[in-house]
């Protein structure tokens, strides 16, 4: 790796079976920059586990051209391997061991010391003893984060890492991050959440196997959906006058959480202007506000994200 | 390694499955043949008694059903749970990897097998020579027998996309191993057609080479065989030592 190129990079990734998911990457590589947190966002079935496996070389049905802090070849050596850590969606071991074997098992491999600050803030501290196989799935989980983190790898690959932590733990995690941020490490993490995205600094979205954007997670909420959002409430409209109100607006969804709010994107100039339309009839019903990452996270997994793609 | 073998070891401890194709299994036989075959005729050496060379053939047995069944289904249980997909990550290349994987069961099948022969010895009266140079040979010839059947099946769970096939392609060898072995079906009994067939067959010497083994007599060929099987497995275990052992097909 060059002073001036990413710890991650990827250039190709081709199915080399009949079945799976393709893959289409920019002319331009896609570059995870160091220092920086990346989630990598899109819906359900977009390929954000799959791509992360590819990289990584676990899905030998692709034929990966990148590379891992200088390193293109899929088999990365040991030097390379020291300087990562991998959490996976599905991360086990034998039912036999205790997570205390896992523990010691890391500090063995890495020949680093049991990290009781990461145990603590995981919250491991107390299972410690306990059997891998009577421990629950959130516990696996983040004996997985343990896994990946505890030896501050240089690159941190995690694959929806909140699925186990609740929100004081992932906050806990998100600190972390930051923290690895600041200290020029870099982390991605393919997520569903928002408040991991929230943090990020740079985002990969994901749409079928396409890969729609990659960079300033900034840049890419104000080329996709603006800076504001016109949350409209839908309770008691018509179907019709529902269709009628999703066709302006730059991008829209509703806002996921089963209520009737309609979110309209844009920018704050031209959602005010629709807010007082008066054919819309939407100005007793609509609050105009800045977009939070809430409203971000469920763009993406609406079906209507894709309506707004290239 | 050494914190890959301490683990691996504890995994395979307590898989129920692979403790029965390597303890219960060979004891279950050891006392149906026994009980069931032993002709109870007086023979001059120990090396001739049916209780020794059963002893020793259901120790080869031991090795071969935990490799090729223990091993073989334990390797592609975990493989199928996303178990080795970890170890893919650690910083030691996937050979160092899988020779502590291969090294875990080796410990448990010689720590077995020293059980397993002195146990039946004292419980069948067989009176076998205690000579430092029958223990060096021993422990040579179940060592080396252990690792060539451990690393053939490597190339088998690689190949195999699940436990079924690798089971069904272990069956193959087995039968193989089983019948070329001269564990049950002495040499001098078998057609002159297959005799060639026989003794070519690294089994047949695994076995020969470990009844030999008791006898503080052994020559150079002894030594020669097992050295040579010895590299022979090492080199199928670094060939077969790739990402498609650890990765779920």
């Amino acid at each position: 790796m060059t002073k001036d190129s990413p710890p991650v990079r990827v250039h190709s990734i081709k199915l080399t079976s009949s079945s799976g998911l393709a893959f289409t990457v920019p002319d331009s590589p896609v570059d995870f920059d160091q220092g920086r947190f990346t989630t990598l966002i899109g819906q359900n079935g977009s390929g954000k586990t799959t791509l992360l496996e590819a990289i990584l070389g676990i899905r030998t049905e692709y034929a990966v051209r990148r590379s891992i802090l200088g390193s293109d070849r899929i088999d990365l050596p040991n030097s390379i391997k020291r300087r990562i850590g991998v959490s996976t969606q599905v991360h086990s071991y034998s039912d036999g061991v205790t997570v205390r074997d896992v523990v010691r098992l890391h500090g063995g491999v890495y020949g680093v010391p049991i990290n009781a600050e990461l145990l603590d803030l995981l919250d491991l501290t107390k299972v410690v003893g306990s059997a891998y196989a009577k421990t629950s799935g959130g516990q696996k989980k983040r004996l997985s984060l343990y896994f990946s983190l505890a030896h501050e790898p240089e690159v941190a690959f995690l694959d929806e890492p909140e699925a186990g932590l609740d929100v004081q733990g992932l906050e806990a995690l998100l600190d972390r991050v930051q923290e690895r941020s600041k200290a020029g490490r870099t982390t991605i993490a393919a997520t569903h959440n928002s408040m991991m995205t929230d943090r990020a600094e740079n985002v990969v979205f994901l749409h079928s196997g396409d890969i729609v954007y990659a960079g300033q997670k900034s840049c890419f909420v104000k080329q996709y959906l603006g800076d504001s959002v016109l949350e409209v409430d839908t309770d008691g409209l018509s179907k019709q006058d529902i269709e009628r109100i999703s066709l302006v607006g730059k991008a829209q969804c509703f806002d996921g959480v089963g209520t009737d709010k309609l979110l309209l994107f844009g920018n704050d100039a031209s959602l005010a202007e629709l807010r007082g339309m008066p054919d819309l009839g939407i100005g007793q019903r609509s609050i105009l506000r800045k977009i939070k990452p809430a409203d971000v996270m469920a763009w993406i997994n609406a079906r209507t994200a894709t309506k707004c793609l290239p | 390694m050494l914190a890959l073998i301490a683990f691996e070891l504890k995994s395979y401890l307590s898989n129920r499955m692979a403790m029965f194709w390597t303890v219960a299994y060979p004891i279950a036989m050891l006392a149906f043949l026994v009980i069931i075959f032993d002709p109870g005729i007086p023979v001059a050496t120990f090396t001739e008694s049916y209780s020794f060379q059963t002893t020793v053939g259901l120790v080869s047995l031991a090795i071969a059903s935990t490799a090729l069944f223990g091993m073989g289904q334990a390797m592609s249980d975990t493989r199928k749970h996303r178990a080795l997909v970890p170890y893919l990550f650690v910083p030691q290349s996937v050979f160092s990897v899988v020779t502590a994987i291969l090294l875990s069961r080796i410990i448990v099948i010689f720590g077995f097998s020293v059980v397993f022969i002195m146990g039946s010895f004292a419980t069948l009266g067989v009176d076998a020579v205690v000579h430092p140079q029958v223990i060096l040979q021993v422990t040579v010839s179940i060592l080396v027998a252990s690792l060539f059947r451990f690393a053939l099946v490597l190339p088998l769970i690689a190949v195999s996309k699940n436990a079924t096939t690798i089971i069904s392609l272990a069956n193959v060898v087995n039968i193989y191993a089983l019948l070329s072995a001269g564990v049950f079906i002495p040499l001098a009994v078998m057609p002159d057609w297959s005799v060639g067939f026989i003794t070519t067959s690294p089994f047949y010497h695994l076995n020969a080479g470990l009844q030999a083994a008791f006898v503080p007599t052994t020559g150079l060929e002894f030594w020669l065989i097992h050295f040579g099987l010895s590299a022979l497995g090492l080199a199928i275990a670094y060939v077969s030592s790739s990402r498609r052992i650890m990765v779920p097909a």
